[in-house]
């Protein structure tokens, strides 16, 4: 029956893009929700039938985190075909893509086709599938129904790492590391093979950035749904117990770890480690295999998973008598003590060992005792009460599974890691939403709760971290809410200057603004611009002094700033952020890298007759844009 | 048993969580007679009577009353707030403000307790000469012209205006009200390092 519904599903997909192909034409797939989830969809999980069909080995595991890697090696391929046939990437890579629909259609058809000769794994399989997708579905209707708004993009992210798959398609670079490709990566924190995952999403077809991230979000959590799925049906073996499990797991909104509801790399990393640990046991090839695969995808979240895998092996997978568990288990609580209390007495990596850092950003990173404390247990909310009574019952346990001490373990160094406070110390909360639910799920299901009881608990629990995840993500929405109340990081004001570098050619220009517009014209402009919103605060300040005194002198200021290529012509974008910024005296924005003014509708009635004065004696013309832009060429 | 105990102890535990995470939601969308705005250079209370209330580190003032009047932070070189986006990952139920010049540094925090009180915290690290009778002072503007009004109970003074009352809890109450009756300076001796611990209580009418 399964197999006939995906089957079914997928035929019904392929007629409605026929239908659309020869109503719409081919250029209405660039704006088809349908088609961009099914792009998705199909590429993310395109390794896991590579890894089902051709490596036959188990479609969620292992294998098929590695086999992100036919993404690089597909990419490799084109370039070298380029360099053989003279074609540029950008006509080179829509059929990599294309190739790839292609490939996924002829692996699923073959796992249900081939299958059926030998047995029904394939029907088993997908039911188990769709059953872990089912808790995803109600997830998916919740967040986007109740919390988000349409074609919103709620991550800055997603528009910096464009820029990578941006310039690797239109200027036909290839770069191992992002800060080779675009200059918005100030430090290297992961190789491109993250990106050019992304790529193979939204860039290499051309389709609408702004929709890609929106359905990203909506399809992301339902492809990480099937492996926590799986890994909870493992353990219980019980399809309620586990399709709570990963409703639970999706609806645990960490604060700078965002789990499951943004595709970045260190969520693709943490995708990577839940594959990895569907095995029982990583064997030492397997381990090493995929530690590079983790580090390669994020440096640093990537290197603390792979730490944790080899953590699990030396430590956790050696620990035989019921002593050493028990040592074990309180040397876990002693830490989260430890590191709790030294934080609490000031001890903080940002401030004694990361000044440099902190200096570039223009503040701390980290919020400090009481209130880290505060966003660290808002991250689970109530559902901390159940992992404290799961850590205790693991405690007075007779009998002690290492599946429970690593459990525990990787909660722990999370705390540990957030506590020591390096900069941006909460992206070690991430996993903390796959890594509790299970603990907890994996508790309540040895309780062995009665049928009736359980769905009590089910009615129960759901509304804990349903309120609490609705609750969390308004909270940083409220960072991307607009004047007029969107809640997106794209303002509708912006829309203009976006078509303008559309139609208007200006690729070879260096673009010199505020830094949210030089994020927006980076990503989706594809425009060089200084450091986008990491412009740097000395080039910032440079800028609003030429704005306010233009002169030659301060002209030559902003032409030696920092982030400014030597010997570069720079065209400088007047703006609403910047215009209101002169005539509003708000010059927050200088002091913090971060300090990003989204609002861009301050209109511009009349642009400074000395800056006139001084466009025109470097021979530059003032376009008018619209009323928030202004471009001086 | 033992599992029996557990399963109790799981129970009582999810209903705690439930009445915890009701509480938490309750509190996050609960009618609010007030908004915080942290953007510009300064943290302004929003009123739902369309007035501000506005705390502003460039209005703080040293003064004798006599020869010297000094306002430390009109010349601001750094300010940081924690309402820009990144600080989203470090997002808390507080508002902050860090202001500095050379020599002074002034942090502001307001903490709304609940849908009618906060409280609203300034410390200021200035460097004067100590004088005899000189002050410190802050101000508290209000959009509007008000009158306000010592209370009777000590420390707090109080004004209304278009359905909404103000009350302002000092503990150490010391203070003026300028001849627009917009402002009020509240005020303290001075001492390098000058401390506000007020609460305020905001009730209007829905």
């Amino acid at each position: 029956m399964f197999d006939a519904i995906s089957l079914t599903i997928n035929i019904g997909m392929l007629g409605y893009f026929m239908f659309s192909l020869f109503t719409g034409g081919l250029e209405s797939f660039a704006n088809n929700y349908v088609f961009i989830g099914y792009l998705i969809f199909t590429t993310l999980t395109l390794p896991n039938f590579l890894a089902r069909v051709i490596f036959k080995s188990r479609i969620f595991g292992f294998v098929s985190a590695l086999s992100f890697l036919y993404f690089p090696i597909q990419f490799l391929l084109q370039v070298i075909v380029a360099n053989l046939t003279g074609l540029s990437l950008s006509e080179i890579l829509p059929f990599g893509v294309i190739f790839n629909l292609i490939l996924w259609n002829v692996l699923f058809l073959l796992f249900v086709i081939g299958d059926n000769k030998s047995g029904n794994e394939s029907e088993f399989t997908l039911g188990e599938i769709l059953s872990g997708m089912l808790p995803a579905i109600i997830y998916v209707i919740f967040t986007f129904v109740l919390i988000r708004q349409r074609d919103s993009v709620v991550a800055l992210d997603y528009l910096q790492h464009l820029t990578v798959p941006n310039k690797m398609f239109n200027d036909g670079i290839l770069c191992i590391l992002p800060g080779q490709c675009s200059n918005l990566f100030l430090q290297h924190g992961y190789t491109t093979f993250y990106h050019l995952v992304f790529g193979n999403l939204s860039t290499f077809i051309g389709t609408n950035s702004i929709k890609t991230f929106y359905m990203l979000d909506i399809v992301f959590p339902l492809v990480v749904s099937i492996p926590i799925y799986l890994k909870l049906k493992e353990i219980t073996k019980s399809t309620l117990w586990s399709q709570l499990g990963v409703l639970l797991a999706l609806l645990t909104f960490v604060m700078g770890g965002y789990d499951f509801v943004f595709f970045i790399p260190q969520t693709f990393a943490l995708y990577l480690l839940i594959l990895a640990l569907r095995e029982k046991e990583l064997k030492l090839p397997q381990l090493f295999f995929i530690s590079i695969l983790l580090v390669s995808t994020h440096f640093i979240i990537g290197t603390v998973f792979a730490g944790y895998l080899w953590f699990r092996f030396l430590i956790i997978r050696n620990l035989k008598t019921r002593k050493e568990k028990t040592v074990f288990l309180l040397l876990l609580l002693l830490s989260v003590i430890f590191f709790c209390l030294a934080n609490i007495a000031g001890f903080s990596t940002e401030k004694l060992l990361q000044e440099e850092a902190v200096k570039v950003i223009g503040s701390l990173t980290n919020a400090y005792y009481p209130s880290n404390l505060t966003v660290y247990i808002q991250n689970l909310g109530a559902g901390w009460l159940l992992v404290i009574v799961a850590y205790f019952s693991v405690l007075i346990n007779r009998k002690r599974d290492v599946e429970d001490l690593s459990l525990l373990s990787f909660i722990t160094f999370g705390i540990s890691f957030y506590f020591l406070a390096p900069t941006y110390a909460n992206k070690f909360a991430i996993g903390l939403g796959f890594f509790a639910t299970i603990l907890i799920i994996k508790y309540l299901w040895k309780l062995g709760f009665k049928p009736a009881m359980k769905i009590v608990l089910f009615m129960l629990l759901v509304p804990i971290w349903g309120l609490n995840y609705f609750v969390q993500y308004s909270r940083y929405l409220t960072f991307y809410t607009q004047e007029d109340g969107t809640a997106s990081a794209i303002v509708k004001e912006d829309e203009a200057i976006i078509e303008y570098l559309t139609e208007n050619n200006l690729t070879d220009r260096f673009i010199v603004s505020d830094p949210y517009t030089q994020i927006i014209i980076a990503s989706l402009g594809n425009i060089d611009t200084v450091n986008a919103q990491y412009m740097p605060l000395e080039t910032r300040e440079n800028l609003l002094r030429y704005l306010e005194n233009p002169s030659a002198q301060t002209y030559e200021q902003l032409l030696t700033s920092p982030g400014i290529p030597a010997r570069e012509d720079i065209t400088i974008l007047y703006t609403s952020r910047l215009h209101r910024s002169i005539e509003l005296n708000d010059q927050a924005w200088l002091y913090n890298v971060y300090s990003l003014p989204t609002n861009n509708s301050y209109s511009i009635n009349e642009v400074g007759k000395y800056l006139i004065e001084d466009q025109e004696r470097l021979n530059n013309d003032l376009i008018y844009i619209s009323d928030n832009f202004v471009l001086l060429k | 048993m033992k599992t029996f105990y557990l399963k109790l102890l799981t129970i009582v535990v999810i209903l705690s969580g439930i009445y915890l995470s009701i509480n938490r939601y309750y509190q996050y969308v609960q009618y609010k007679n007030f908004e915080i705005i942290n953007q510009r250079q300064s943290l302004i209370i929003q009123l739902p009577n369309t007035e501000y209330i506005e705390i502003t580190s460039k209005n703080d003032h040293i003064t004798d009353y006599e020869e010297i009047s000094e306002k430390p932070f009109n010349v601001i070189t750094n300010i940081q707030k924690n309402s820009t986006l990144e600080a989203s990952i470090v997002r808390t139920d507080f508002f902050y403000e860090y202001a500095e010049n050379e020599e002074n540094r002034r942090e502001t925090t307001i903490t709304p307790i609940d849908n009618r009180n906060l409280d609203l915290k300034i410390d200021s690290t200035t460097a004067y000469q100590f004088k005899e009778g000189l002050k410190y002072a802050i101000q508290l503007d209000y959009s509007n012209k008000t009158k306000y009004r010592y209370s009777g109970e000590p420390g707090i003074i109080y004004f209304e205006d278009k359905g909404c009352k103000v009350e302002i809890y000092d503990p150490n109450l010391d203070y003026d009200v300028t001849g627009n009756n917009q402002t009020l300076i509240l005020k303290r001796d001075y001492s390098p390092n000058v401390e506000y611990n007020l609460k305020l209580t905001i009730n209007c009418k829905e």
